[in-house]
């Protein structure tokens, strides 16, 4: 329901806010097309690129989902500051989108809780390992940040148990 | 595996003239929702004049967690039934994360 509802409404506007608030109303509203009605809620990260600048702009839209990691050329991480409700609890919902200008060298990293709530043992570590491994590869590629990612979901192994989607987007020049 | 997890969770309940309490500690994930799921359920039927579902010792909350939890707010909502969420931090940083806002004991 999710998946489809928001590429058609990401086909009728250009808004991001406005495709999230569509697919927030088409969850609500999944009684009406008589779907289940256990109450039901989603995460969900829409970003837009923007190539027509000379730097490439992305807009993070966040709907409750785990903050994507932005690592800049000069080695600083930060996380999205774009704000915004889950999607499928609340008949009013908000979005803050924020804007990031993807110069070259910069990499933004998207995923999911799967790998943040991974455990080594009885704790609960996948989110600061996430972290130290962001940080080793900081000024690294896209591709030298996800085999990181990888290899630490491979170490976590059974720890890992949830499923686990990771998105590395970077500016090569 | 189940079980075990389960185990780790645990909800005991204190009764006083003015709340119910139900005290949560471990992990609230899919394995353990429905022991929380059955503690609200069993403290509806007695229909408290507040219940506070205390879980300022829950070390970890998943999203099935989440929803257990909101649903036990909009239960009592139905029922008029004055209800409190005391987190934990981690409780309390994933509500925030998704941008759920949990009534806290002032608010009731």
């Amino acid at each position: 329901l999710v998946r489809y509802s928001l590429r058609t409404a990401a086909l009728h506007t250009a808004s991001p806010v406005e495709v999230l608030s569509i697919v927030n109303r088409t969850m609500l509203a999944s009684e009406y097309f008589g779907e289940s009605r256990e109450p039901g809620y989603c995460t969900l990260v829409l970003a837009y690129l923007d190539m027509t600048g000379d730097d490439p702009e992305l807009t993070i839209c966040r709907a409750g989902h785990v903050r994507p990691l932005i690592l800049h050329s000069d080695g600083s991480v930060e996380s999205s500051q774009a704000e915004g409700h889950l999607l499928g609890l609340l008949p009013e919902v908000s979005f803050s989108p924020a804007k990031t200008t993807l110069s070259e060298g910069t990499v933004v990293v998207f995923f999911t809780d799967g790998l943040t709530e991974a455990r080594e043992g009885a704790a609960r570590t996948g989110d600061r390992r996430m972290l130290e491994v962001i940080a080793e590869r900081r000024t690294g590629t896209a591709a030298e940040i996800l085999d990181g990612i990888l290899a630490m979901i491979h170490a976590l192994d059974d720890g890992v148990e949830d499923d686990v989607a990771v998105l590395v987007v970077g500016n090569t020049g | 595996v189940t079980e075990q997890r389960a185990a780790l969770f645990r909800v005991t309940t204190a009764a006083t003239a003015e709340e119910l309490r139900l005290i949560c500690s471990g992990e609230l994930d899919l394995s353990s929702m429905s022991q929380l799921e059955d503690a609200v359920s069993a403290a509806l039927e007695i229909a408290p004049r507040r219940l506070v579902i205390d879980m300022e010792q829950v070390g970890f909350i998943d999203s099935t967690g989440v929803r257990v939890v909101w649903n036990s707010v909009q239960r009592c909502a139905g029922r008029s039934i004055p209800i409190a969420v005391l987190p934990s931090e981690p409780v309390g940083k994933l509500f925030k994360l998704l941008q759920l806002e949990l009534p806290t004991a002032k608010q009731s």
